[in-house]
């Protein structure tokens, strides 16, 4: 189906997107040398104080590369998990009525393994802030 | 299907023994499991010729073989890893989980009939492995290898995304036996869409980075030398046999009548990725790059596998990797024992190994012999088998380029082995007892031997 969608447009004369082209070409070629030009001819003054990245007043020291602790992420992938289990509750609670006990059965079934693996994360530490 | 399923329950086990503090149990556990995947395989009840799960997945002999292997071979290099974890490793039950799984990921790929499940496979196999090959947290190198092959595998799946996404675009399913009747519904592959084309050639780039052939061999040494010996024999073995069977898969079941067209670019891959193999291999130092180079090497000669697929049958491939297997996982048991008592991971290193442990130079020695193939061990059948069926479809000058590239392997090969035998500076080596390290690795070398003798024991059971 695409592939007869994609013959049919090259079939048609290229000579119409000519113009487009150029235009693009004229476009992009004005703000090249616009750019180009004022970063050459306009005044510049270069100290090394300019140079340096602006860090809200605060003066920047040392690489910014540092190694940081992955609890961070740790706790927040794991909130991410288990927020996005929790939005599975929303539709179950709004159709709660309608389910009934094998919809309450099923959603049991559901919450199990979510619960098994925080029986996992908990027994590994990775709630642990101190000890991690 | 059974062993996927054990395998996954075994996996997540693993992890929850892992948690709960049981290390004794871990790897007892594991490996029961892993021997009940490997007999649910062979049940009759998983054998089925036709596509389970809305055409997903297919259990025909094929992949039941490729599980066979997969299962049997980690079933060796979890037990030969009890060296490794002995002492280290808080997070032993997660390693485990993390192999299953990998192994579930291959089991998965080889048996796939939709891209999607394809896809799935292969991320599947990859990641845990990218997890692995970082799992050794204070070494730096361990680290890199773990980016280096996260960034690259990740990049590269990318292309076989957009190669699926093309031949989505122009097939109009992800089935493998609609794509294959489209490409049947053509008279030649000449007339089939470019578009079509372009997506299967992005998918085998994907392929041939996965084994690790040339050109995008690049990642392979650096991971392999970087990551942990049992997971670098893993990597060489186990996820070398899945990428190679889904691409026979992909090959065969998908493109099917196209794959020939292939013939003259794998051909000539295969020729330059043994060259460069062996080319590299003979000034690697560290033992491990050295099987790195040789395993891209190795790569080449399987890749000859790929030529003239429809007319020829698949068994002597997966023999070939069989046997690579082994071998491979003889030498890197040796030098986990090495490297444990001497520190050093270098071919030097196997010194004085003759002096103590006659018998471990005994299956070091008949596994490099099968490596470089020299009859009548099992990898000289493997290479025989391979090469004769190239001169039966045409291909002579490749022979001839795997026959000089085979004498270069020898002569890497018989440099470990003179290593082995050379005296020791200090003395003989000492190396700690591990209970049926040795046994194991006897049963691995005789298993080459009898392989290499009645290679019919293999061809004919199927």
């Amino acid at each position: 189906m695409l592939n007869s969608y994609l013959n049919k447009n090259t079939m048609e004369s290229n000579v119409d997107y000519l113009g487009i082209l150029l235009q693009m070409a004229f476009a992009l070629g004005f703000v090249g040398l616009t750019m180009v030009a004022t970063h050459t001819l306009g005044p510049k003054r270069r100290t090394a104080q300019k140079a340096e990245a602006f860090e809200c007043g605060v003066e920047s020291v040392g690489n910014a590369r540092l190694p940081f602790s992955i609890k961070y992420f740790l706790t927040a992938i794991l909130f991410v998990l288990f927020d996005v289990e929790v939005i599975f509750f929303y539709p179950w609670a709004v159709n709660f009525k309608e389910l009934g006990g094998i919809g309450y059965l099923k959603m049991l079934f559901f919450i199990a393994p979510l619960f098994l693996g925080y029986l996992y994360i908990l027994k590994k530490g990775a709630l642990n802030w101190e000890k991690m | 299907m059974y062993p996927i399923i054990v395998l996954s329950v075994a996996g997540i086990l693993s992890m929850f023994i892992g948690a709960f503090k049981l290390k004794k149990v871990a790897l007892p556990a594991v490996l029961l499991a892993t021997l009940a995947a490997f007999g649910s395989n062979l049940l009759p009840q998983n054998f089925n010729d036709t596509p389970l799960y809305s055409g997903m997945l297919q259990f025909d002999w094929f992949s039941i073989r490729y599980a066979a292997v997969m299962i049997a071979v980690t079933l060796v290099i979890l037990i030969l890893s009890r060296r490794y974890y002995r002492d280290a490793a808080e997070h032993l039950g997660d390693i485990y989980a993390l192999f299953l799984f990998s192994v579930v990921g291959g089991m998965i790929m080889v048996g796939s009939m939709n891209l999607v499940m394809f896809f799935v496979g292969i991320e599947i196999l990859s990641i845990p492995l990218y997890i692995l090959a970082a799992s050794e947290r204070n070494n730096l190198l361990s680290n890199e290898a773990g980016l280096k092959y996260f960034l690259l595998g990740s990049f590269i799946t990318v292309f076989m995304l957009l190669g699926i996404v093309l031949v989505y675009g122009t097939v109009g399913s992800f089935d493998f036996d609609a794509i294959n009747s489209f490409v049947h519904s053509y008279n030649s592959s000449d007339e089939l869409p470019m578009l079509f084309k372009v997506g299967v050639l992005l998918i085998l780039v994907a392929f041939i980075f996965k084994i690790s052939a040339a050109p995008f061999h690049f990642w392979s040494p650096d991971v392999y030398q970087g990551s942990p010996a049992v997971i670098m024999v893993f990597m060489a073995t186990v996820a070398k046999t899945a990428a190679f069977g889904g691409a026979y898969r992909f090959l065969d079941a998908c493109i099917g009548p196209m794959s020939d067209d292939f013939s003259v670019m794998f051909a000539v891959l295969a020729a330059l990725t043994m060259s460069i193999g062996n080319l590299m291999a003979l000034r690697q130092d560290s033992l491990k790059r050295l099987l790195a180079f040789s395993s891209v090497a190795n790569a080449g000669y399987l890749m000859m596998g790929f030529i003239g697929l429809n007319e020829k049958p698949t068994d002597t491939t997966l023999y070939y990797m069989l046997v690579y297997s082994i071998a491979n996982v003889i030498a890197i048991a040796v030098y986990l024992t090495v490297k444990e008592s001497q520190g050093s991971g270098s071919i030097a290193g196997l010194r004085g190994l003759y002096q103590s442990k006659p018998l471990l130079t005994f299956c070091l020695v008949l596994a490099m012999l099968s490596l470089a193939g020299i009859p009548p061990l099992a990898g000289f059948v493997g290479k025989y088998a391979i090469f004769v069926e190239a001169i039966r479809d045409g291909y002579a000058w490749l022979v001839v380029i795997a026959a000089i590239n085979s004498v270069l392997g020898i002569f890497y090969y018989f440099r470990v082995m003179r290593a082995a035998f050379e005296p020791a500076e200090g003395g003989p080596v000492q190396v700690p007892y591990v209970l049926g390290y040795s046994a194991v690795l006897v049963m691995c070398t005789l298993a080459l031997l009898v392989l290499g003798i009645f290679p019919n024991l293999f061809f004919g059971i199927w």
